[in-house]
C-alpha cells in the first residue's frame, strides 16, 4: 500500500470574499506526475481555485477560507504555514505572461537569488539548465543579457516558467497560460506542459477543451463555485455523467 | 451646426481657462527676474548679509534654507516610505486603508500656520527645543509629510500587479518583494514624491517663521539648538523696508534665488516623473 499523500487535496472547502462565497464543498485530490485539467466557463471559479491552492489569496480584503487544503500532506491553512516555503513548492504561472524589467538571464534566476543566494557563481549554469527545461535555450542563449520584455509574448511565458521551475516546485499551478498565444507559442507552452508532468503535479485551468484533452489525464469540471464533475479526461470528455458538464462540453 | 458651436465655444472657453493660469505664472516670474535681475551677482549669492540684509548678501539665508529643507526631507522620507509601505504591502483592510488616505489629504489642507504654532507648542515648548534648526525642521518635516507620502504612496500603487503577483508566487518574503519589486520600480516616483515634499517645504515660510528661523544675525547654524536664517524670512524683513529702494531690490534678489531653488527641486520632480513613466513602459 502507498502511503504517500497526494500532492493536493482538498477537503470540503469553501472560499469566500467579503461574505461572499466563490467557492463551495469543494473535494478533490491531484495526482503526481499527472496533469489535470480544470475546466469551467468564465468565473466560474477556476482561477479562485488555483491561487487558493498557493495562498495567492491571503492579502486579498475580506477572503476567507474553510474547510481543509493540504498539500504533500500539510495542511497548508493551518497555524504556522510558511506561505514562502509553501509558494517554493507550488509554482504558479499567469495567464499574460510577466516578466521583470530585467535582462532574460536575471529574470531566469529572479526567485533562486532569494531563495538560494548562496549559490550565486552557479546562476549562470542554473539558468542555462531550466532555460533549457522549458525548451527556451536555443531561442534565448546569444542575447542572455538582453531585456527580457524584447521576447515574444510565448518566449516570455516559456521564461516565467524557467524562472518558476528555478525555484524548485514540485506542483505546477497554470492559469490559461495559452489564452493569450499565438498557435506556435501555444504548441511550445503545450510540449513543456508534457515534459513538466512527467515529473510534476500540473494542474491547468483552461478555456481550450482541445487542449485540455491533449494533454491531461485528469479533468475537473467547475461550474459556479462547484466542482460539478471530475474524473479521468477521456470518460468526462467522452461520457460525461452530468448535465451541466454534458451542456458545457457541447457548446 | 450647433453641435459645431458648442464645440468651439468648449474650446474656447478651456483655452481662456489654459491662458489664464498660464499668464499668471509667467507675470510672476516675470516680475521675479525683471525685479530680483539687477540685484543678482556672484557676491549678492556668496556674501552674508550686513545691516539687517540692506548691504552683502543672501549666502546664510540660502544655506539656512538648504539646512532646513534637506532636514524635513531626511525626517519625513523614512517615516513617508515606512507608511506608504505598510499600507500597500501589508494593510488588508480596504475600509482601513482609505480611512488612513483620507487623513493623509486631510493633513495635507491644514493651513501651515496651523502646523507652526502647534509644532512650537509642542516641540519647542513643551519638550524645550525653542527657536531652532531642529524645531523647524521637525514641523515642516511634518508639514510635508502627506505630500511626500501621497506621492510615494502613488508611485507604489502605480507598479502593475502582476510583477507583485509574480514575485509572491515565486516565494518571495515581503522584505524580498520590497527590495527586489516594490523599491526598484517605483524608485524614480519616490524620487519626484520627496522633491516635491522639499520644494513644499523650500517654499514655506509662515511655519517656520517663529519657528526655526532669526531675523537677522544669524548664521550657519553650529548646533540643531540654534535658529537659522532662511531665505523667506529674509524677504519678509526686507519687504517691511519697503521705503528703502535697497531693501526692496535685495528682496527681489532673495525672492529670485528661492524661486530658482523651488524650480529646480520642480524640474527635478518633473524629471524624475518622466523616468518612471519610461521604466514602467519597458
Amino acid at each position: 500500500m502507498n502511503d504517500t499523500p497526494p500532492p493536493i487535496e482538498i477537503r470540503d472547502a469553501c472560499v469566500s470574499f467579503r461574505g461572499k462565497t466563490v467557492l463551495d464543498e469543494i473535494d478533490c485530490e491531484f495526482r503526481p506526475r499527472s496533469a489535470t485539467a480544470v475546466i469551467g466557463s468564465s468565473g466560474s471559479g477556476k482561477t479562485t481555485l488555483l491561487r487558493t491552492i498557493a495562498r495567492m489569496n491571503d492579502g486579498m480584503d475580506g477572503f476567507r477560507f474553510r474547510g481543509k487544503l493540504f498539500v504533500q500532506g500539510s495542511e497548508i491553512y493551518g497555524n504556522g504555514t510558511d506561505v514562502c516555503r509553501l509558494r517554493g513548492k507550488v509554482g504558479m504561472v499567469f495567464q499574460k505572461p510577466c516578466v521583470f524589467p530585467k535582462s532574460v538571464l536575471e529574470n531566469a534566476v529572479f526567485g533562486l537569488k532569494h531563495h538560494q543566494p548562496e549559490r550565486k557563481k552557479e546562476f549562470p549554469e542554473l539558468a542555462e539548465r531550466f532555460l533549457r527545461e522549458a525548451f527556451l535555450w536555443d531561442e534565448v542563449k546569444d542575447r542572455l543579457h538582453q531585456p527580457a520584455a524584447v521576447l515574444s509574448q510565448g518566449q516570455q511565458q516559456r521564461l516565467a516558467i524557467a524562472r518558476a521551475l528555478a525555484v524548485g516546485p514540485e506542483i505546477f499551478l497554470m492559469d490559461e497560460p495559452t489564452a493569450s498565444l499565438d498557435p506556435k507559442s501555444t504548441q511550445a507552452i503545450e510540449e513543456l506542459v508534457r515534459s513538466l508532468k512527467q515529473k510534476h503535479c500540473v494542474v491547468l485551468a483552461t478555456h481550450n477543451l482541445g487542449q485540455a484533452r491533449r494533454l491531461c489525464e485528469e479533468v475537473l469540471f467547475v461550474c459556479e463555485g462547484r466542482i460539478r464533475e471530475s474524473g479521468p479526461a477521456s470518460r468526462v470528455f467522452d461520457n460525461p455523467l452530468d448535465e451541466e458538464t454534458r451542456a458545457y462540453l457541447s457548446q | 451646426m450647433r453641435r459645431r458651436l458648442v464645440d468651439s465655444a468648449t474650446r474656447g472657453l478651456l483655452f481662456l481657462t489654459t491662458l489664464a493660469g498660464c499668464s499668471l505664472l509667467a507675470l510672476i516670474l516675470t516680475a521675479v527676474v525683471g525685479r530680483g535681475f539687477p540685484s543678482m551677482s556672484i557676491e549678492f549669492l556668496t556674501r552674508e548679509a550686513r545691516d539687517f540684509g540692506l548691504d552683502g548678501g543672501i549666502f546664510h539665508q540660502i544655506a539656512g534654507t538648504l539646512i532646513l529643507t534637506a532636514s524635513a526631507g531626511i525626517v519625513s522620507f523614512p517615516i513617508a516610505l515606512g507608511s506608504a509601505l505598510f499600507q500597500t504591502e501589508f494593510l488588508k483592510s480596504a475600509g482601513l486603508k482609505q480611512a488612513l488616505r483620507i487623513a493623509t489629504y486631510t493633513l495635507n489642507g491644514v493651513p501651515t500656520i496651523l502646523f507652526g504654532l502647534t509644532g512650537y507648542m509642542f516641540f519647542g515648548a513643551l519638550l524645550g527645543m525653542g527657536v531652532s534648526w531642529v524645531t523647524g525642521a521637525l514641523i515642516l518635516a511634518v508639514m510635508i509629510l502627506p505630500t511626500v507620502q501621497i506621492s510615494v504612496l502613488e508611485a507604489i500603487e502605480s507598479i502593475p500587479a502582476h510583477y507583485r503577483e509574480s514575485g509572491m508566487a515565486l516565494g518571495l518574503t515581503p522584505w524580498a518583494q520590497i527590495r527586489s519589486i516594490v523599491l526598484p520600480q517605483s524608485f524614480y516616483g519616490i524620487v519626484t514624491g520627496v522633491l516635491l515634499g522639499l520644494a513644499r517645504a523650500a517654499g514655506e515660510t509662515a511655519a517656520i517663521m517663529f519657528t526655526a528661523t532669526a531675523f537677522s544675525g544669524a548664521g550657519i547654524p553650529r548646533s540643531l539648538a540654534r535658529p537659522v536664517s532662511t531665505l523667506q524670512t529674509h524677504i519678509l524683513v526686507l519687504a517691511q523696508e519697503a521705503v528703502n529702494p535697497k531693501a526692496v531690490a535685495n528682496a527681489w534678489g532673495a525672492g529670485l534665488a528661492l524661486t530658482a531653488l523651488v524650480f529646480a527641486l520642480m524640474l527635478s520632480a518633473l524629471w524624475a516623473r518622466s523616468r518612471l513613466r519610461l521604466e514602467s513602459h519597458r
